[in-house]
């Protein structure tokens, strides 16, 4: 790690000075790391290349704000993480807006299924299993909030508040690293 | 998402060259430190000389006696530079990924909450020297505002915005303390005018201008 973080420092400071070929070294480098990061935290596996892209670009456009007498891995974790929490305000809109809209499903929801997903993200460590269950039925499988409640067996209203706390507080667990 | 692996890891390639591509050598930003002392520096230059060409407002129109015989002016001057310098530095560490940390806030709000408590316990105190209010001090602050507001904009522009709202809130705090420090030392009716009529508008204006920029144009 501590040897990882010494070459990719190098490579950064080499690509501040202009170095294309330093530069697209650190980027594959980099690009692994990223990969892990983002794939704990975004629930679609669809939008995983777009978040990995973001934080990419944002890379880019923020080498200037890299002082190589830090360490990099922070740099990169917030950025990575600033642009994971964009993507979870933007989805989380998103799904407000459509919530009254029906939904084409297609998954089957089972209780293993839901268990499986709920181990591969650690974002959701936050929260309690009755809110896990409702973010991966919503924001996993699809499902429009009529029918997670349905599945749930609790009122649409009750589901609606409890993703919007399940949001805050995947927004508040993000941010605490930063 | 088996088959979508090799096309994003082309996809990949193709944005690493892209990047790699446009990357020119870039000025990394110098230290928070030197930023704070050329912020600050700025101000000392460039406020004075706005004043020259503003004849209204003058240099002999500064209460420095105030320094001698108000205590609670005293200690309002004190906090102002001190928070004056804590919300700099904490805005522009806000733009530096890997440097900030969100218990920073607490020095800067610890400094604007003894400000308040000071401009609050000034406004029950009969101990305060009334000067008169100079009639176009809206006018005087306004133009007084511009230079620090463009400054303050300039430098975080050039940052990777970890927190929008904290940097937002901290560049506008700084941006409108230096002009309401000037106004303190030249216009004073009440201990409140100065925080009221000349704080709270130019802070408006500075945490809103970029705020709309940012959700409209963006």
């Amino acid at each position: 790690m501590k040897d990882n973080d010494e070459k990719l420092k190098e490579l950064m400071i080499r690509s501040q000075q202009g170095d294309q070929n330093s530069y697209r070294e650190f980027l594959a480098l980099i690009y692994p790391i990223i990969q892990s990061k983002v794939k704990r935290k975004v629930f679609c596996d669809n939008d995983v290349h777009d978040v990995i892209q973001e934080v990419m670009v944002s890379i880019h456009q923020s080498l200037a704000t890299y002082d190589s007498a830090y360490p990099i891995h922070p740099w990169l974790h917030t950025i990575c993480q600033r642009r994971v929490i964009d993507y979870i305000r933007k989805t989380s809109k998103f799904s407000e807006l459509h919530d009254g809209q029906e939904f084409d499903v297609t998954n089957h929801v089972g209780a293993a299924n839901i268990e499986s997903e709920v181990e591969k993200y650690e974002l959701l460590d936050p929260l309690n299993e009755e809110t896990k269950r409702a973010v991966i039925m919503t924001k996993v499988y699809g499902l429009s909030t009529a029918e997670a409640a349905t599945e749930l067996g609790i009122k649409e209203n009750a589901l609606r508040t409890r993703l919007s706390r399940a949001f805050k507080d995947i927004e508040k667990f993000l941010k605490k690293d930063i | 998402m088996i088959m979508n692996e090799p096309s994003n890891n082309e996809n990949m390639n193709d944005l690493i060259s892209q990047l790699a591509g446009d990357l020119k050598p870039v000025k990394k930003l110098p230290p928070v430190k030197w930023r704070v002392l050329w912020f600050g520096l700025s101000q000392i230059i460039l406020i004075p000389f706005l004043m020259k060409l503003y004849s209204a407002l003058q240099l002999s129109d500064f209460h420095w006696d105030s320094l001698q015989h108000d205590l609670f002016f005293i200690i309002q001057v004190i906090l102002m530079l001190t928070t004056l310098v804590t919300t700099i530095t904490v805005c522009l560490l806000s733009i530096l990924p890997g440097r900030y940390k969100e218990k920073y806030l607490w020095i800067p709000m610890t400094s604007v909450i003894l400000l308040m408590i000071s401009v609050a316990a000034n406004y029950f105190s009969t101990a305060q020297v009334h000067m008169e209010h100079r009639s176009l001090c809206m006018a005087e602050v306004s133009f007084l505002g511009l230079i620090p507001f463009f400054i303050m904009l300039k430098m975080t522009k050039k940052g990777f915005f970890i927190s929008e709202n904290t940097t937002l809130l901290l560049g506008a705090f700084a941006s409108a303390l230096f002009p309401t420090l000037i106004m303190h030392f030249t216009c004073s009716t009440h201990p409140t005018h100065v925080f009221v009529y000349h704080f709270i508008p130019l802070f408006l204006f500075a945490f809103l201008i970029p705020k709309i920029y940012l959700k409209f144009f963006h």
